[in-house]
């Protein structure tokens, strides 16, 4: 393989290329899906083929094919430099690469259990027992719950001489329950919602999650919630748990911070962003206990990984430090617009996509405090856990989030439970409104399998760590459009 | 590189005769979607793509299991079939499984463009070049996308069933931008005549610079005039949180329990019709191998039916509709052509008779608040305008909105004349009492 990686950049520099990279790449998934008592569906995939990026005449051109072999190989690299060479016509200057060392390297993200080994059966008994747990809690009309998996195997090459071979194990999975009552419906998700909780490790994550242990919780609050009170209208304190806020980093932290978009690379569909490369070392983008990092080191991170998809070796940056914007998500044509070297966050979906910015693990620092002192130290608030919808606007600065469940916060002790719980404000202000971060005690990294970005559209694996945090006077309990 | 008829015909045969226990059922996909993107007026992104797709489901006894590969030599198919074998055999209990059907007769939906199926990069290049050219005129920057694609989907089973239509379809998309104001506009055609790149540049030149520093609007309950792209964002979410069959047998859609009622104005009338004339996508057959039928959803405001698969036809002891996805799954059937019925007013029309009125050109990241009612947010985005005594008066700062869909099919005053969009068929809409609920800096 690593010949076919080393003839396809040949072919690449024979046809006119200056600059040339090729990731050869095998995915297997597998997902099962149990509903209602039922296998509700299993499917195992594969997916392998090859992506080759090319800078001919100081443009960017990328092909890719399906079909690993000699002759293929060549005419989708030769296919490359014409696609560059096209894109050359409309260039401004030709393309500037910050520097990357090169790379003769093997890694493997670290797991003990492969999932695709562990059997099919075992996952069905895992969830249907937990579907069970939770059908029989009266009340409940719909139970759903998954385990997913996929290994990625990956040779990366490129004309500096770097090879690369990663193996990127990931998995994850999770429940919930719905019930519905006289025009309402509830949710409640575990360990989160969205699928539930993905990670880059083995399948003993899966263990040590104990499905069946919170099933009956799950169900029993999916039913409380109806007959729970309304979110009040007005501006709270509010306490955001950590799987909820992982979005919020994700949304308002991690997207505005891809240099690319921050460059117009999105303006047409993902957006571009507020915080311009003007602001680098002088925006205060959130309050003084506020730093926030990427890590692609970060174990047990969805968005870890050894090398970035354009071999930048994974390193940990600040982002924000100490609630002041030091650094973007960058890649080596990004960073050296901005006279610094990527942050290796360069990362395609597949095989068939070229590389874009993305998130690695995007992780709030932990503060010292633990959740229970901080709740304690509320006196008029809400608490909110486990996403139920969220918004943004395409410069990621206005957002709307929902949560499944909420409980009030009156002098220091939670209360009565809160259905239908929402939050909105401004990017900066919100950040800057954050006043307490709960310790590493409570700290977790939590996984997003779904980011949407680029055309044609890809998909990404990232990671947001943090704890549970205060955010003071945020407008709670939107009006919704019905009165 | 097209798989045509006999080829795929071919490759379901070689699929299904690696199974050697049970029934089973191959779909087959290849789409090649090469796409030149830009930002700042020049080409930032250009990719040539393609893939295709075989996913073999097996059924043992009402139990199934599915595997899926883009490897098609002998070898990955047997795998393939093992694969998906094991995955069947892995299932203790039962599965309420809809049956693989015999063969089925298609209608003709218009297919496979040459000139749009197949293009050179230098030829997509060109038409980015024309409206560049036309936004550095106007000192403008341009963001956005040529895209042509072609895509195959086939069908086979082993009681017999075969289907099999391609398709292609080529869009442009441009952004024009000028500090933080935006303005946009779309394109996508079977034909690669049909497409006018300077027209599509113009119009999104236009609107940036119609919106150049915008106004702040306080929140608030406002009239609003929707282009057709406004217009799919209320019609898709109102279609997939409330017309497949499952969401009713569910309880989920706000339509449960109230078929033959009316629940919306008289003058909506929402059909899924893949025949339509103006349809730029649609394909004749769904995942189950079950020809598409027209389907009234909602006629002068009344629920009148639901899209079915095989399984949700059963439980309501009727026949399906041909929305069915991939077998077996959890989600059930969803329209797949949705066609809002219009008027005769033009977007023109609609701006003269409002006194007072926001001009919206798309939604932007919109999301569920409430699944049942049901409640969507999002935000306007691309430019958005303050219509005063019936005239385009400024730019608005984006609005965030939080709306009832049913309650938003219940205020529209006056549709407009339809058109294309993409999968869709919708008009033009003046809304009455439309609630924004927030704003943003841009």
């Amino acid at each position: 393989m690593k010949d076919l990686a080393q003839h396809a950049l040949n072919v690449a520099e024979l046809a006119g290329a200056s600059y040339a990279d090729i990731r050869i790449i095998n995915e297997d998934s597998e997902r099962v899906e149990v509903k209602d008592g039922q296998v509700g569906s299993i499917n195992r995939g594969t997916s392998g083929g090859f992506g080759i990026r090319v800078i001919a005449n100081g443009a960017w051109g990328f092909a890719s094919s399906p079909k690993i072999e000699k002759a293929e190989i060549e005419r989708v690299a030769r296919l490359a430099v014409k696609v560059a060479k096209a894109s050359a016509l409309l260039k401004v200057k030709d393309l500037e690469l910050s520097p990357v060392e090169k790379y003769i390297d093997k890694y493997v993200t670290p797991h003990k259990k492969n999932p695709l080994e562990v059997p099919i059966e075992d996952k069905i008994a895992l969830l249907l027992k937990t579907d069970e747990i939770m059908r029989q809690v009266k009340g409940v009309n719909i139970t759903e719950s998954r385990i997913a998996a996929w290994v990625e195997d990956q040779l990366f090459a490129s004309t500096i001489g770097s090879v690369i071979e990663q193996r990127i194990v990931q998995c994850g999975g999770g429940y919930t329950a719905t019930a519905i009552k006289d025009g309402d419906v509830q949710y409640r998700s575990y360990p989160c919602s969205h699928g539930g909780q993905w990670e880059t490790n083995g399948y003993e994550m899966i263990e040590a999650l104990d499905f069946p242990g919170h099933a009956q919780q799950a169900a029993e609050e999916a039913v409380a919630l109806l007959s729970a009170v309304q979110c009040p209208s007005g501006e709270k304190d509010i306490i955001i748990e950590g799987s909820q806020l992982s979005l919020q980093i994700h949304e308002s932290v991690g997207h505005p911070l891809e240099l690319d978009r921050v460059f117009g690379s999105e303006a047409n569909y993902a957006g571009t962003s507020f915080a311009t490369t003007d602001n680098l070392d002088k925006l205060k983008y959130g309050s003084d206990i506020v730093t926030i990092t990427s890590d692609p080191t970060c174990p047990m991170g969805l968005g870890s990984y050894g090398y970035d998809d354009e071999g930048a070796k994974a390193q940990k940056h600040d982002l924000i430090k100490n609630g002041l914007l030091v650094n973007y998500l960058s890649s080596r044509e990004t960073a050296q617009k901005i006279g610094k070297t990527s942050t290796g966050a360069m990362r395609a979906d597949g095989w068939g996509n070229m590389p874009i910015v993305r998130m690695t693990c995007i992780n709030l620092e932990p503060g010292t405090k633990s959740t229970e002192q901080i709740i304690s130290e509320t006196d008029d608030g809400i608490y909110m856990a486990s996403n139920k919808s969220f918004s943004i606007d395409d410069r990621r600065s206005n957002f709307q989030f929902g949560t499944e469940i909420a409980w009030e916060i009156k002098k220091g002790r939670l209360g009565r439970m809160i259905k239908n719980a929402t939050y909105t404000g401004f990017t900066p202000q919100f950040w800057n409104a954050c006043d307490a971060i709960a310790g590493p005690k409570d700290w977790k990294i939590w996984g997003t399998t779904n980011c949407g970005k680029g055309e044609p559209p890809q998909g990404a694996r990232t990671a947001q760590g943090c704890s549970p945090s205060r955010f003071r006077k945020i407008k709670v309990g939107v009006v919704p459009g019905k009165k | 590189m097209l798989i045509d008829k006999n080829q795929a015909q071919e490759i379901c045969k070689k699929a299904l005769s690696f199974v050697k226990e049970g029934q089973a059922e191959v779909l087959l996909n290849q789409t090649v979607s090469p796409l030149t993107r830009i930002a700042n007026n020049t080409i930032h992104q250009n990719v040539e793509t393609s893939d295709s797709n075989i996913s073999l489901r097996v059924d043992l006894d009402n139990r199934s299991g599915r595997a899926t590969t883009n490897q098609f030599d002998d070898e990955s198919l047997k795998k393939l079939a093992r694969r998906a074998l094991e995955a069947g055999q892995a299932i203790i209990s039962k599965q309420e499984l809809p049956p693989l059907m015999g063969p089925q007769k298609y209608k003709e939906i218009p297919a496979l463009d040459q000139s749009s199926a197949f293009m050179e990069p230098e030829q997509r290049a060109e038409m980015v070049l024309k409206a560049v050219n036309l936004a550095k005129q106007e000192k403008v920057e341009l963001a956005g996308l040529v895209n042509n694609t072609l895509q195959v989907n086939a069908m086979a089973n082993s009681n017999g069933l075969f289907a099999y239509h391609n398709i292609s379809t080529l869009r442009m998309e441009i952004t024009a931008r000028s500090g933080i104001t935006a303005g946009r506009s779309a394109q996508i055609v079977r034909k690669a005549s049909e497409l006018d790149p300077e027209k599509v540049a113009s119009i999104a030149i236009q609107k940036c610079l119609g919106g150049l520093d915008p106004r702040a609007l306080e929140p608030g309950d406002y009239t609003v005039i929707l282009e057709p792209e406004a217009v799919t964002t209320p019609l898709m979410f109102l279609s997939y949180l409330a017309f497949g069959s499952l969401s009713v047998q569910e309880n989920l859609s706000c339509l449960s329990g109230k078929m033959g009622q009316k629940l919306m104005g008289d003058n909506i009338t929402i059909s899924d019709d893949a025949y339509h004339p103006l349809m730029v996508w649609a394909e004749p057959f769904d995942y189950e191998g079950m020809p598409r039928r027209r389907v009234s959803l909602i006629e002068k405001g009344i629920a009148k039916g639901l899209v079915y698969d095989l399984k949700t036809a059963a439980k309501d002891k009727t026949e399906t509709t041909g929305h069915g996805l991939p077998q077996p799954n959890t989600y059930g059937p969803m329209p797949s052509n949705l066609v809002l019925e219009g008027g005769s007013a033009s977007l023109e029309d609609m701006i003269k008779s409002t006194k007072r009125g926001v001009l919206v050109t798309r939604f932007w990241y919109n999301r569920v608040v409430d699944r049942k009612i049901p409640i969507i947010t999002g935000m306007t985005r691309d430019g958005t305008f303050l219509i005063e005594d019936g005239k385009i008066s400024c730019g608005v700062k984006n609005m965030r909105y939080n709306q009832d869909l049913v309650e938003f099919f219940n205020n529209v005053e006056t549709l407009g004349v339809p058109g294309s969009q993409e999968n869709m068929v919708v008009p033009p809409l003046k809304v009455n009492n439309f609630h924004f609920t927030g704003l943003t800096e841009a």
